[in-house]
């Protein structure tokens, strides 16, 4: 062996500790980057075998939906690894400059002192890639097993309300990942050790000499910090030291944010998981639920210019009504029919009809100069005016709602309105920062509508009961409501669901799906090319396959995110053993000088709690906005309870602190075994 | 009165045949206001004494009685805060906090004390060290001589009963050399303060009051040069 190589070897044997940190970090990278080509792999076969060899119709969606999340981990592992490992070799680097400056005197070049450092880089490597790789394997196999515990019970659940879909993820062995992940991870971590050695090998001999001995071992920076006495001396020093090793500290404390911001970001996209899917489980008291729905498209009228919809196959009462009541025979359920249309008719109000409340609502929503008629585009102005009609109107959008004759009935003798009349459902819910609120729309005077549709025909609707605040049944409480909700009983709607409680719940679903297979042939056609679709399902099961997604989307993002931040922690300790290697002497000095061990221990207790406050001062806010941003975004579609995760925001905090704290004690222990003198001398 | 007395002192590293002898049964007495040189071949176990007599080293026996109390009687803590009022010492490589100036370094002592800097007396120390151009200068930034005019500077801060030298001008040229020594014997005629300093240099020894002769980790001469 070479003398660069003999020289990186008895480094690796010298510096124990560090030895075994650099290996930790290199392991769970290349770990890390094993299983996520490993789950690459195992995510295309599952969606080769769901969708074809060429991911069908969407394959370019699907490609990119596996290949961003992956290419992202993928960087985001690389990132932290390159900033862990080089600060690793940059320490090495740093406590051999007076070697590296001997062999220069010697006639070693610059290129023999990048070798040495590579060499040991190259050991490190030989020893910690395989088995990096081997652990990776071990985590795919792991947790695709446990991903696959999960999907079973997502099938389940799909094939209830989908056809032909089978979910299955299994661990897939090819010898072109293995090479991947070998080549990503050697590379990653020949690459971060580069970096300190080519800097290492432009450092003239003389600096190297000249730092080696002496009290000016380093350069330092003059520091704002001072000693003044005005506080206890522990507190000053520390302050002032943590100034001083700012730029050594750096990469530890940039590496301890980067880990809190993905453990914040992480806790927060995980309760805003779990706030949309509380809200977008329905839970009207129905367990099961049936639905048609009409394939739609829109269109411009031509003669009015206006927006039209055009459905696929339209769902009348009377079918509708015979539907309910076939589906009513099994066990004598009690089934709530209803149906929606949301795009057929809209209405003209004057500002008096309308109630102050919509009124903010529709300036919140949408802007003011959308909501009023007067200020749309010209050319609908144009038209409106050929109508004949007055600008300063509202022009609302009409919500028709049709239901089963028997609940229809009982909403006539509640509201007071004669069999056959439309009911106001004087409710509508918007989104008012994130939170549900509800609001009287119409003024409770008003008795009659006048309904538009794209053509420009008019139909008007004579109002005979009115539904509203607590009076509004909760079956009406669904998410996608308009200002204007009429109950009108015998409509042809869009789309049709019937919710009922049955006993046999998987006997009535088996028979419902009969009941709408006989009446909407479907055949083999997907939904584009039947017109519509039909399903039968348990209300909960929306949310049930929300959260086993959400479940199997976490279990592979916490454990990616907690390997990142224990190499975040290994940089964190690494470095700072280093640096308290590195000042032994200083300790040595003042002790020497009368600090009693209790004030420095204080004194580096106070530098660790500064350096782990420093990281949690720029990581915990960027966290935090990071998680404000995505919950800001969210809560623009949905109005779901939000909270910020405070309980991992406090374990962040109390883990930041400990590990530093934690790690102090450890460095500390093996300067206290010291000899005062012979570090004094070094 | 003597303001430092050693009795019997040994410091014994290793065990078994590795076992070395580094002080044999020293006993002597410094007066207060005295300049004592020390020296020694390299080995001798001068160093050894001074770092005993400082109290950043336990004796294997014996002790050391400094202004009536046995300095190994205490803990580790109680010997700090001892040593931080009592003892100013110098060493060859200065041994300055890097990241502090020379100010700060000076003042060092008596802030690990707690007290509030006497800003009368740092000018003054200063002064005599000959820094006041330098004085936010960081230990990197200065010269050798001056860095250890900074150590005799932080020293003489907390006016203490001694001042312990090892061999402060061994990493200096002649003239930094005689700063040095002018500064501390300055200290030892003027402000009456016991000097204990170790040197290999016989000229330097000559100015002391008495030369104490180590050899093999025994005091094989005691030399008074003047009264």
């Amino acid at each position: 062996m070479s003398v660069l190589g003999r020289l990186a070897l008895s480094q690796i044997r010298q510096k124990k500790v560090r030895t075994a940190i650099t290996v930790s970090a290199m392991i769970v990278s290349s770990a890390l980057l094993t299983a996520v080509v490993n789950i690459v792999v195992s995510g295309n076969a599952m969606l080769v075998e769901f969708l074809g060899e060429d991911y069908g119709v969407y394959g370019g969606a699907y490609t990119l939906l596996l290949l961003i999340p992956a290419v992202i981990l993928g960087m985001l592992i690389i990132a932290m690894s390159v900033i862990v490992i080089s600060n690793v070799f940059r320490m090495s680097a740093n406590e051999r400059i007076s070697e590296f400056g001997t062999l220069k005197c010697v006639g070693a070049t610059g290129e023999q002192i990048c070798k040495t450092i590579l060499y040991e880089c190259l050991f490190l490597c030989i020893l910690a890639v395989p088995a990096g790789v081997a652990l990776g394997y071990l985590f795919s196999f792991l947790g695709i097993g446990a991903a696959n515990g999960y999907m079973d019970e997502l099938n389940v659940l799909v094939r209830s309300m989908m056809k032909h879909v089978t979910f299955s993820l299994s661990f897939v062995f090819s010898p072109l990942a293995l090479f991947v992940s070998v080549a990503i991870s050697a590379g990653t971590v020949i690459f971060s050790a580069l970096l300190p050695a080519r800097k290492a090998m432009k450092v003239s001999a003389l600096e190297c000499i000249r730092n080696s001995g002496g009290s000016g071992e380093a350069v330092y920076g003059r520091t704002k910090a001072k000693l003044c006495g005005k506080r206890r001396i522990e507190y000053e020093l520390a302050r002032k030291n943590m100034a001083s090793y700012h730029k050594k500290m750096k990469s530890a404390v940039t590496a301890f944010s980067f880990s809190i911001i993905l453990f914040v970001t992480m806790s927060g996209l995980k309760e805003i998981a779990d706030g949309v899917s509380d809200y977008i489980s329905m839970d009207y008291g129905y367990t099961v639920m049936a639905d048609y729905t009409s394939n739609f498209k829109f269109g411009i009228n031509e003669e009015t210019g206006r927006r039209e919809c055009h459905y696929a196959q339209t769902i009348s009462h009377e079918l509708a009504e015979k539907i309910t009541g076939e589906l009513a025979a099994y066990e004598e359920n009690e089934v709530f029919g209803m149906g929606q249309d949301y795009f057929t008719y809209v209405t003209f109000l004057e500002e008096t009809e309308i109630t102050e409340d919509l009124k903010e609502v529709l300036v919140y929503e949408n802007g003011e100069d959308r909501t009023m008629a007067e200020e749309q585009s010209e050319e609908k102005i144009e038209k409106k005016r050929q109508a004949g009609r007055e600008e300063d109107r509202y022009e609302l959008e009409v919500e028709i709602i049709t239901i089963d004759e028997k609940h229809y009935r009982e909403l006539c003798a509640r509201t007071g309105a004669a069999y056959g009349e439309a009911i106001l459902v004087n409710d509508y819910k918007y989104n008012d920062h994130g939170t549900e609120k509800h609001i009287l729309s119409l003024t409770e005077y008003t008795s009659s509508l006048k309904l538009e549709k794209a053509d420009g025909s008019v139909r008007d609707v004579e109002i005979g009961g009115m539904l509203s605040g607590e009076e509004v049944p909760k079956e009406f409480m669904y998410p996608n409501v308009r200002p204007v909700r009429l109950i009108l009983p015998f409509e042809e709607v869009r789309g049709y669901n019937w919710m009922t409680s049955p006993q046999d719940e998987e006997g009535y679903m088996a028979y419902a799906k009969d009941i709408l297979k006989k009446y909407f042939p479907q055949g083999d056609l997907d939904y584009g090319e039947a017109g519509f679709v039909c399903r039968v399902f348990g209300t909960q099961d929306y949310s049930k396959i929300m959260n086993i997604a959400v479940v199997i989307a976490f279990f592979f993002l916490y454990g990616f995110v907690l390997l990142l931040g224990l190499i975040g922690i290994l940089n964190v300790m690494s470095t700072e053993m280093f640096q308290i290697r590195m000042r032994a002497r200083e300790f040595a000095v003042l002790q020497s000088i009368g600090m009693t061990p209790d004030e420095l221990d204080r004194m580096l207790y106070l530098e660790s709690v500064f350096c782990a406050g420093k990281a949690l001062v720029t990581g915990l806010p960027a966290g935090m906005i990071l998680v404000f941003l995505m919950k800001y975004c969210v809560q623009k579609l949905l109005p779901f309870p939000f909270h910020m995760p405070w309980v991992t925001i406090t374990v962040v905090i109390l883990v930041s602190f400990a590990s530093m704290w934690g790690t102090m004690q450890v460095s500390m222990y093996s300067l206290r075994n010291q000899n005062l003198i012979e570090t004094i001398r070094m | 009165m003597a303001a430092l007395e050693v009795k019997e002192l040994t410091k014994i590293y290793g065990s078994g045949e590795s076992q070395v002898v580094a002080l044999d049964h020293v006993s002597f007495q410094v007066k207060k206001g005295e300049f004592v040189a020390i020296v020694g071949a390299s080995g001798s176990g001068k160093s050894t004494l001074m770092n005993l007599v400082g109290g950043i080293d336990r004796p294997t026996s014996g002790s050391v009685i400094i202004e009536e109390k046995d300095i190994f009687s205490m803990n580790e803590s109680e010997l700090a805060i001892f040593r931080r009022r009592n003892i100013g010492i110098v060493y060859q490589f200065y041994n300055l906090i890097p990241n502090l100036n020379v100010e700060e370094n000076i003042m060092l002592p008596c802030l690990l004390d707690h007290r509030k800097p006497d800003h009368e007396k740092l000018e003054r120390i200063v002064e005599m060290t000959g820094l006041s151009h330098r004085r936010k200068h960081l230990p990197g930034e200065l010269s050798g001589g001056q860095q250890q005019r900074v150590s005799v500077g932080r020293a003489l801060i907390n006016d203490p009963a001694f001042i312990l030298a090892d061999e402060p001008t061994g990493n200096l040229d002649s003239k930094a050399g005689r700063e040095i020594i002018d500064l501390l014997t300055a200290a030892n005629r003027k402000a009456k303060q016991t000097l204990i300093l170790i040197t290999h240099d016989e000229n330097i020894a000559l100015q002391a009051d008495r030369i104490l002769t180590i050899s093999d980790g025994r005091i094989l001469r005691d030399e008074v040069m003047r009264v």
